[in-house]
């Protein structure tokens, strides 16, 4: 494990209702992302994995905990972003659509982080975009073309290479590619890891494919109204996932070959609704829809357990398993 | 041999569309059929024509597309050039649809119940049911989808349900209204994968109850596999592969399938294929031979002027391709 | 690139003359542009724009010698009319080249602070200056300033910046929310950029429609003031102001009134059906 370039410590982020009701779309959320490694966020509506992204970027502020850049807490109440921060916290968005301006030609846009941070004249400008370009494996000729006359896989390479601009230390890849084909997908995901290994970038990669996020993340975190339900190394997560939610979540993917089938917890099916985040269930929030729900899970809220190196679970069954076993090793 | 009796029969279908007086030729001899009481599936990227294809079915072309040849059977007649009472008909009776974003397929500002007694006032207009005897129908149907409580579900408007539970409504009126086919339209895209989950477990059942044949059009091979038996699938207007859903993923036998197979993360974990180079042809002029064949790593000149044709590679499994058939 | 630019013209040209009707606007405008340019030149009396009385050639019917026949003062109806062309369209160009800019940035800056203090009170001005009627406004400045041409064209730039600051509001408010403009803000963009840059190149379209749908009733609410006497001022001739001169004499010296009257149609007109093709080529509705 590397440097620790980005850490968040219980982060909460509470949007007022004009009702006066309260929706918590983060509750105390805690995770490190290291240098160089893609650290994958997953969950289903409501889990808050968009609104941490945004509060990390810079989108939004926090209602409370920290996020710590490079040892810098950005949420503290008042902090002011340098300039420098905004370059090196890049972003790519979902929909290719709107990520780029339609009345601007690829080249214009490109250039909007250019102006911003470095100043240069404009042939160093041409030369800056033709080589980010070329990163992201577009033809030089693109520069001039605008948004519509593009594909969607290519637009988002655009935005890939527009982030790039500012030789960023992290990305943040929010369903980068869910709005794309599976082949224009295979083309952008493989340059994002040419790229991350080139330039030692780190990923911050959130998708709702976790087909998808087994071949892309160097470690998983599964979201559940706006509380951390797991967070694994991905084999481990994948293999043996010890979070009731993880395993429903792993037991709906549509798959297209035996093997992966072999390898999904075949037991637990998918039920219930997901509650809205403004009436989370009391206590720990899966517990509506959870099969191995006991009477604590229905009033107090699991803690995060490391259960083994780096793996984390937020369940009352494995807390109440590390008690035990903790008792016993006092006995001892 | 057991008789198989063909729900819906789409032969030899050809479809262009013409913009500021440029023809596309959309859909290029598609051909496919759906058995009684079973589902298939037709998958394939943006741009393959899976749109065009329902509505061709639905005889709901815009009115700048043109079916240049085929026919569309249904029980053995055909909705393109079926006289317009019969195809209202059709359009009650025959099929019916559920979409990808089921929000914009209820209207907003009517009540569930009233958007049931619409829809079945049409199927079952011969019968001259009563307004009470159409809503036992619909709680009957809502049962079905596993609504519980049926009548707070009527009594309710679209945005009062979460979306699992308006996809589940939008199927329901098809079962209540008794119609032979259900066309998806990428069904669980718009839902979270857990929600997903349970609306193909339904469709699926319900095929395997014998109520429903399904064509479901998507651009996931999961939830294809995931639900129907059958699948087509479709590259560029043209049909490339078919046969028995396990057998055609299991083992692909186009270059497109293989490709996009390849190019799919697995949870295996084995990483994904780099892509498909070039990009989809362009349909007002498109590729005299094969439709592929500018993509294809395996192209030959054949490929390039001659037209494939379905080539049986064994067990209902077959594709369309001059290296299958030559057996490259 | 050359090639693509040609290109684009050309569809541009294509779209623009679909309607047909558009190229006779285009044709209009052009015609009143050369009258006005070049009027000093054309006008056969020149002269009789200024204070000018010939008794002995006055209340002529249209003939040879006067085209358009002449005043009661002698003067060459036609010579006045293409003078005062000039009034008009100089009217036009100076009113939107300030009413634009300035409606366009107060749209945007409403637009873009959606739901904040700064689109309250800055939309709420915009709606303070549409819901006084425009002559009722215009009156008002006149009591106030003097009336003359330069006077009445404040008038009227006053009364038609809020239309630009609706439409770029509209436009602002619905974009705000795109990757785009969050990307900028994210990256440290100014304000400056994000109003200019990112904006601007999106609201272009509607504008330049607009603007060429407005000059036509520009130049209109111009001729309204000079007829009640708010414009320019006599003995210069405008085209409001020679139908105020003429509608008593109707109808026996009907050339009076009913040249300068024909003249306003066909302006309005010309740059109705110019603007209806600006809006075909960028498929906007004319407003």
């Amino acid at each position: 494990m590397g440097d620790i370039i980005l850490e968040i410590k219980d982060l909460k982020k509470y949007f007022p209702l004009a009702d006066g009701r309260t929706v918590k779309a983060v509750d105390g959320v805690s995770m490190k992302l290291y240098k160089g490694e893609t650290l994958g966020l997953v969950g289903e509506s409501g889990c808050g994995k968009s609104t941490i992204a945004y509060t990390v970027v810079g989108m939004y502020g926090a209602s409370g905990g920290e996020v710590l850049y490079k040892g810098t807490d950005l949420a503290k109440k008042g902090y002011k972003r340098t300039l420098k921060q905004k370059g090196e916290i890049q972003i790519v968005f979902q929909d290719p659509g709107s990520s780029l301006n339609s009345r601007r030609t690829i080249e214009k846009s490109m250039e909007v982080p250019l102006d911003i941070h470095d100043r240069m004249p404009k042939e160093k400008k041409t030369e800056r975009i033709e080589e980010l370009l070329e990163m992201v494996g577009l033809p030089k000729e693109y520069k001039s073309k605008m948004p519509r006359n593009i594909g969607g896989g290519e637009r988002q390479l655009i935005s890939v290479a527009r982030a790039l601009a500012t030789n960023p230390e992290m990305i943040i890849l929010d369903e980068p590619t869910s709005a794309l084909d599976v082949s224009v997908q295979a083309k952008v995901i493989n340059t994002l890891i040419e790229l991350q290994k080139k330039l030692e970038l780190s990923y911050l990669f959130i998708t709702h494919d976790l087909s998808l996020m087994r071949n892309v993340a160097t470690r998983v975190a599964i979201l559940y109204l706006g509380r951390l339900c797991e967070l694994a190394p991905t084999t481990e997560f994948f293999h043996g996932p010890l979070h009731p939610y993880t395993q429903m979540l792993l037991s709906s993917i549509p798959v297209v070959t035996e093997e992966e089938e072999a390898i999904k917890p075949g037991q637990i099916i998918s039920q219930g609704e997901i509650p809205s985040p403004v009436n989370a269930p009391k206590g720990c929030t899966f517990h509506t829809r959870c099969r191995d729900c006991m009477e604590i899970c229905k009033t107090e809220m699991p803690v995060m357990t490391e259960v083994e190196p780096e793996h984390f679970v937020c369940c009352h069954k494995y807390t109440a398993k590390q008690e035990k076993q903790e008792k016993q090793e006092k006995q001892k | 041999m057991e008789e198989k009796t063909n729900v819906l029969e789409v032969r030899d279908l050809s479809v262009s569309y013409t913009v500021a007086n440029v023809k596309t030729h959309v859909l290029e001899n598609v051909n496919f059929s759906v058995e009684k009481g079973k589902s298939v599936g037709i998958v394939g990227e943006s741009g393959c024509g899976k749109t065009t294809t329902m509505r061709a079915i639905l005889n709901v072309l815009p009115s700048n597309g043109t079916v240049e040849s085929g026919e569309i059977l249904y029980n053995g007649e055909n909705i393109l050039n079926m006289p317009n009472n019969k195809l209202q008909d059709y359009r009650q009776k025959g099929a019916g649809m559920i979409f990808q974003d089921p929000s914009s397929a209820l209207n907003p500002v009517i009540s569930i119940r009233n958007q049931f007694l619409e829809a079945l006032k049409y199927a079952h207009k011969d019968k001259k049911l009563t307004k009470a005897q159409l809503l036992e129908k619909a709680a009957k149907a809502l049962e079905q989808v596993s609504l519980a409580d049926p009548d707070r579900i009527l009594s309710s408007y679209p945005f009062q349900l979460s979306g699992g539970m308006r996809q589940r409504v939008c199927i329901a009126i098809t079962l209540a209204a008794e119609r032979q086919i259900l066309l998806a339209d990428e069904p669980g895209t718009a839902l979270d994968v857990t929600i997903q989950d349970q609306i193909l477990r339904l469709i699926k059942s319900l095929v395997e109850a014998g109520e429903l044949s399904v064509i479901m059009v998507t651009h996931s091979l999961g939830v294809i596999r995931q639900v129907t038996t059958a699948v087509n699938i479709m590259y560029a207007g043209t049909i490339v592969e078919g046969g028995d859903t396990k057998e055609v993923f299991g083992h692909p036998m186009h270059p497109y399938t293989q490709a996009l197979m390849d190019c799919l993360p697995k949870l295996t974990g084995n990483g994904i294929a780099k892509g498909i180079p070039g990009r989809i042809p362009d349909y007002s002029s498109p590729p005299g031979g094969c439709r592929f064949a500018p993509r294809c790593p395996y192209v030959t000149d054949r490929c390039l002027t001659e037209k494939p044709v379905p080539h049986e590679t064994g067990g209902g499994h077959w594709t369309s391709c001059f290296k299958a058939e030559e057996g490259r | 690139m050359k090639a693509e630019r040609k290109e684009a013209m050309i569809k541009n040209w294509y779209k623009f003359s679909a309607g047909g009707v558009s190229v006779i606007g285009l044709a209009i405008v052009l015609l009143i542009i050369l009258l006005a340019v070049f009027a000093p030149v054309i006008a056969p009396y020149p002269e009789d724009a200024g204070a000018v009385v010939k008794f002995a050639e006055s209340s002529q019917a249209p003939s040879m010698e006067h085209i358009m026949g002449t005043d009661t003062m002698g003067r060459d109806v036609f010579s006045r009319l293409l003078i005062s062309l000039r009034g008009s369209l100089l009217m036009g160009v100076l009113v939107l080249a300030i009413a634009v800019p300035v409606g366009f940035v107060v749209g945007v800056l409403a637009g873009y602070y959606k739901d904040t203090w700064v689109e309250t009170v800055l939309m709420r001005i915009v709606d303070i200056f549409l819901s006084v009627p425009a002559l009722v406004l215009a009156l008002a400045i006149a009591a106030i300033l003097e009336p003359n041409l330069r006077n009445s064209m404040i008038a009227i730039t006053i009364m038609w910046w809020p239309w630009y600051a609706r439409l770029s509001f509209g436009v602002a408010s619905s974009l705000r929310t795109e990757n785009y403009i969050v990307y900028a803000e994210l990256t440290g963009a100014k304000l400056s950029h994000i109003i200019f840059k990112e904006f601007l190149p999106n609201t272009f379209d509607q504008i330049l429609t607009k603007m060429t749908l407005d000059m036509g009733y520009v130049i209109c609410m111009g001729a309204t003031l000079s007829f009640v006497g708010l414009g320019e001022q006599p003995p210069m001739p405008a085209l409001g102001n020679m139908i105020n001169d003429g509608v008593k004499f109707l109808p026996e010296m009907w050339w009076l009134a009913i040249y300068p009257a024909v003249t306003i149609i066909v302006i309005v007109l010309g740059f109705n059906l110019l603007g209806d093709g600006v809006g075909n080529i960028f498929n906007v509705e004319g407003k």
